[in-house]
Parts: C-alpha cells; structure tokens; sequence
C-alpha cells in the first residue's frame, strides 16, 4: 500500500457519502475508519511525504510511533462511534463527522504548521455542525459560541505560527522553544486542549451536541490538542501545574453540575489535566503516560458519553434532577455505563488503571511528589462525581416514573465495543505499552498499587455514602469563565457594536450636514451667511444690506471673466506647443 | 438490596486494608515516606473525598451555582422560542 495521509479515507468519504444512497450511508460510513487503520498498519515510522504548495514544502505525512499511537485510537474510536450512530439517518451529520475525524487524524500527521492549521480550522467549523445540528434554540446558541471561541484560538494559533516560522525560519513541527510565537502556539493548542481559564467552551457545548455528535466531540478535539502539546511543548514547566489545576477544576465542577453530559465534560477537563500534566514534565515515561492515558480516555469517555446519550434518548432528558431509579429499566445500558466508570476511575482489570497509574509513576519518577498527592486527589474525584454520584442519581434513587423509549440495537453493540476495548486494554496492557512512543518500564499489576487504589476507591465510596445528602442533585447551572463572555454579552455589545455603531452614524450625520451646507453655501453665499446666528460674526457690514440677494445678478460678469480667461489659457497652451 | 451493598462494601473496606498487613508491599520506584504509612490510602481516600465533597458544596453554594434561566435572562425579551430564520439584528440597523 502507498504511503498515503490516514485522514484521506475519512476525508475521501465526507465527500463520497452524500451521493451513496441513504440505505447504504450508515454502513459506507464503518468502511472508511477501517480504510483508515488498514492504511495505518502499512505505515512504517520515519516515513514523510511531501507536497510542493505556494513556493512551500509542505509535509502532509509524517509518520512516528507518536502519532501512530493516535492514529490506531482516532480509527478505532470513529468505528466505534459509526456502530453507536449507525442508526442515524442524517448525511449532514455523517459528512460533518468524517471530516471532522479526518481532519483530527490529519493535525496528527501534519509535518509542518501550515498543514497542521488548516486541518485544525477545518475541524472547528466541522464539529460545530454536531452542535448545531441537535436543532434547539440552545444548541444554535452553544454552537455560535464554540465556533467563536475556536476561531479566536485558530487565529491566535495562525499568528504564532507565522511568528514562530518567521523568527526561526521553518515552519516544521517539531519541539518548541519558549518565544513570542511559541507562547501564541501554546495558547491556541491549550484552548482546544481546554486548559482553563480557555476552557468554558467544552462543558457549554458538549452537553447540547446532538446525542452521536458529543460522542465524537468527546474523543478528538482535545485528544488532538494532547498530542500537538506532546509534540512541541514536552517538558514545559507551566504545563505541569496548569494540568495539576485542570485535574482539581474539573472535579469541583464536576460535582456540582446537574447535566449527565455537563458532569462527563468535566470529567474530560481532569482527566486531560493528567495528560497535560505528564507532558509538562516531558521524561520518556511521562509522554509514555499521557499517550497512553490519551488512547485509554478516548475510548472510555466515548463509552460513558454513549451511555449518558443513551439515557437522554431513551427518556428525553439529561438532568439529575428529572432522572432517577432506571435501574429496572435500563439496565443493560447502566452495566455498559459501569464499565466506562470503573474504568475512568482506575480499577483494577480496567483500562484507566494501567494508564493513570503511570502519570502518577511518571510524577514520582521526576520527584514531584506533590503533583502525584495532587492527581491522586483528583482520581477519588473522578470516582465520585463519574463512578458514583451520575449513576447512583440516574439509574438509583427513587424511581423518576419515566417511561424509557426502546434503543436501537446498534448502540448497545457501539457500547459493548467500547466497553471490552477497555476491559481488554486493562486486561493485556501489553497491547497498549507496545504502541507508546518509547520503550515501557513500567508494571502496573503489583500487590502495593493493587492495595492502594483499592484501598483509595472504597473508602472514597464510604466517604460519598456518607455525605449522600449533600450530593443530591439541584437544577443549577455553574458560573464558569464563560460568565465574561456570555453574562457580559450585553456590557460587550454596547462598547463593540452599539457605541461604535452610534459613533459612525453621528459622525456620517455631521458630515452629511456639512456638504449640505456647502452646497447651500455655494448656490448662494449672501442667503447662507443670513441664515447663520448673530454670534457667528459673519454679519457685520451685510447686516445693514436688507436687500434679497438675486445670484443671477453677478452670473453674467463672472461668466464673461472666465470664458475670456479660458481662452487666454487656451491660447497660451496653443503657443507653447507652436 | 441496600443491605447487601452495605455488607459488601464493608467487606471491602476490611479485605483492603487487612491485604495492606498480610501481603508483600514491596514498592517499585522511588520510595516517599506516605508508602510506609500503615493504612495511608485507605485515610486518604475517605479524607479526600469528603474534602471534595464539601469544598464543591461549599464553593457552589457560596458563588458558583446559579439559577438555570442565569444567562437565558439576558436575551431580548422577543427571543423566546424558534430557531432564529433570516431577522436581522434590528439594533445595529442606523441605514
């Protein structure tokens, strides 16, 4: 097979799937991810292909164990996805998310800046539509502001790049040094990574995707962003406290939010802050774990957003607070939904188990012992709001008496893949640790870590039995940094648009009235002066003259001078050419 | 049912920390003084929790939780209900 982008299949398919007919869509749609990972396995690390564009190189392919390791988890997961969506008769959306995934596997290819940009722009406009699509009031809303705030990154990302490859005078994507530019570089992957403060836009948007769509959302625009920060910011001192904090930020949000997909977008903010965290500290381990927890969270979260979204269309409603006791009901979807959660939160024989211990690993390797106490912190927290509290208030409690819908079969089959791909990957770690970028040394099945996340896991359970009370759900919402934003709107309005808009037309008025009074100057100087008020000095001697002014008195005599100096010119440029 | 889960869990807390004493807790690694600790994870744990539990309350309560309509109060009052077609924003129209 010919070296070839493994976001051609994806991207080849967005524009191939409008003209299939609508019966064969959804399964055409399962063909291209394996395209895709047929087209990675022939792939061999070192491999570049490069591709001439506007006088530059561009490298449209380059291939190392890096981003292969997100490659294999992107192909798998949008498999995944295809099957949870397979009953989804909507090309928009089905073309939406190709290129969306497609271009997620080409920023992970991109050799160069240029190459990575566009396929990042296009992935923001693209996964917008999974907002919009959910065709509510608050879903438009939600998608305007997504796309605001991701063109906003996209546009500083662009300028750092432009001055990063000026200042340096390559736009290759390679590790990044401190700079003007690699700061703005940073900023644009940290708002699609939702580091916060430049987060607010995942927990606004997620939970109003439509129900195929957040599955999607959930697994690519941050694992992109994870992966463009291994690749050029590894070993940034900022990066590991700015993940040590998004770790604990989205555990305290998490525990307040009333949404089931609002709780699982903050889950996604701390667990990126492990990634973000094991990439600030930039050791061979430490990429090791951020990737791997990267593929591990991908396929996690995609399972326990198939779950919430499954309880949202089974019953038409995502609140803790209308939910309750589907237990009886639902419980297939709760069994699926406890895999994703125990996997989350690291048990043993589940997938988050052999991929956030090494994080932690790598924090005490590079004697950092107060981030390991920190994301150890942040682990009991992901327990409790994802392993406990959203589907003790879900599936638990007293029965809400909603009457759930029958799912399509094939999202319980999306969700069964999903759930053995994590029982698997926690089962024969093996399968994961041999794609890393480096060599793993690094054993997660021993007695003392097997006792010591037992021993943290229950007792956080006995902790949240405990303080059960406290936790009932109250239909809230949480100010967050998007407060400036969109409680601001009105404030922000008036300085951008109203102010502005009202300067411009007083000062269009004004200048109106100017060249009126010109022109009535012109036509007929004497009446204009008599118009002006007495202050204005101009009437002095004309005041005493009471006489109407007739401008037809002087138009002869004028006439006449100028008709006479025009032939004289005239005259004048005859000569002067004689 | 609740019984059953209460006596399981309880079973846990106990099989957890008494493994902690009967088996071979050799650390790989670099050592820290909390891995020495008797029953230190198990402490953790609970403390941690119940410290997320009502810090967030607590946080929430004091300034971050607000009515669901918060941001919803500030449309104009004539944006209620469809989708929004082909209006054009009346106030930025000075032509």
């Amino acid at each position: 097979m010919p070296s070839l982008p493994p976001a051609l299949p994806f991207l080849a398919g967005a524009l191939l799937l409008p003209f299939l007919p609508r019966r064969v869509r959804s399964a055409a749609f399962l063909v291209f991810p394996v395209l895709a990972f047929l087209q990675l396995v022939a792939l061999q690390p070192g491999t570049s292909v490069d591709l001439p564009f506007l006088g530059q190189e561009l490298v449209v392919l380059r291939v190392d164990r890096l981003s292969l390791a997100f490659g294999y988890v992107f192909a798998l997961m949008s498999f995944i996805g295809g099957v949870y969506g397979y009953h989804l008769k909507d090309a928009k959306q089905q073309v939406a998310t190709l290129l969306y995934v497609g271009c997620s596997a080409g920023v992970v290819f991109a050799g160069d800046l240029l190459t990575l940009i566009i396929f990042w722009e296009v992935m923001a406009v693209s996964s917008s539509y999974l907002i919009w699509a959910r065709g509510t009031l608050d879903s438009f809303h939600a998608a305007v502001r997504y796309l605001l705030v991701h063109i906003t990154g996209g546009s500083v990302l662009l300028g750092g790049i432009l001055v990063y490859s000026w200042s340096t005078g390559s736009l290759t994507f390679g590790h990044i040094d401190p700079s003007v530019g690699g700061w703005l570089i940073l900023v644009g992957f940290a708002i699609n990574a939702a580091v916060p403060p430049l987060h607010p836009w995942l927990p606004d948007a997620y939970p109003q995707g439509t129900i195929t769509g957040s599955v999607f959302m959930s697994a690519f625009t941050t694992k992109t962003a994870v992966y463009a920060l291994a690749r050029g910011f590894a070993g940034w001192d900022i990066l590991i406290w700015a993940g040590v904090m998004m770790a604990l930020y989205g555990v305290v949000y998490a525990v307040l939010e009333n949404d089931i997909r609002g709780i699982l977008s903050y889950s996604i903010i701390s667990q990126i802050g492990y990634m973000v965290a094991a990439i600030g500290i930039g050791t061979e381990i430490a990429i090791n774990a951020a990737t791997a927890h990267a593929f591990a969270h991908i396929l996690y979260k995609g399972l326990l957003f198939m779950g919430a979204g499954s309880v949202l269309y089974a019953t038409g409603h995502s609140k803790l607070t209308a939910l309750g006791g589907l237990w009886r009901k639902m419980p297939l979807v709760l069994g699926l939904y406890m895999v994703g959660a125990v996997a989350i939160s690291g048990f043993p024989l589940f997938s988050g188990f052999v991929s956030k211990s090494m994080v932690i690993f790598a924090a005490e390797e590079a004697r950092l012992p107060w981030v390991a106490i920190l994301l150890y912190v942040a682990s009991i927290g992901t327990f409790l709001h994802t392993g406990l509290r959203l589907p003790y208030f879900t599936w638990g409690t007293k029965d809400s008496g909603l009457e759930p819908r029958p799912l399509p079969r094939n999202m319980y089959v999306g969700m069964g893949l999903a759930a053995a791909a994590c029982t698997i990957i926690g089962i024969a770690p093996g399968l994961l640790y041999n794609r890393l970028p480096y060599p793993v040394e690094f054993h997660p099945y021993t007695v003392p870590h097997l006792v010591s996340t037992m021993q943290l896991l229950l007792f956080a359970t006995l902790g949240f039995y405990l303080l059960l009370g406290l936790l009932k759900s109250q239909a809230t919402i949480s100010m967050d940094t998007d407060w400036f934003y969109r409680r601001l709107r009105p404030a922000a309005f008036l300085v951008g648009v109203s102010v502005p808009s009202h300067l411009f037309g007083a000062v269009e008025k004004l200048s109106l009235q100017g060249a009126r009074a010109l022109i009535s100057f012109g036509a007929n100087p004497v009446r204009f002066l008599r118009t002006l008020p007495p202050w204005s000095g101009v009437h002095g001697p004309v005041e005493k003259d009471t006489s109407e002014y007739d401008p037809d008195s002087y138009r002869l005599p004028v006439g006449v001078a100028a008709t006479a100096l025009i032939l004289f010119f005239s005259a004048l440029f005859l000569w002067s050419l004689g | 049912m609740l019984r059953s889960w209460k006596i399981a869990l309880i079973t846990g807390l106990i099989i957890s920390v008494v493994a902690e004493f009967t088996l071979p807790m050799e650390h790989h690694g670099v050592q820290y003084w909390w891995m020495s600790v008797p029953a230190f994870f198990a402490a953790f744990g609970l403390v941690s929790c119940l410290l997320i539990i009502v810090t967030s309350k607590w946080l929430g309560r004091a300034w971050l939780q607000r009515s669901e309509d918060y941001y919803a109060q500030l449309r104009p009052p004539e944006d209620t209900g469809a989708l929004p077609q082909d209006e054009d924003e009346e106030e930025n129209n000075h032509a």
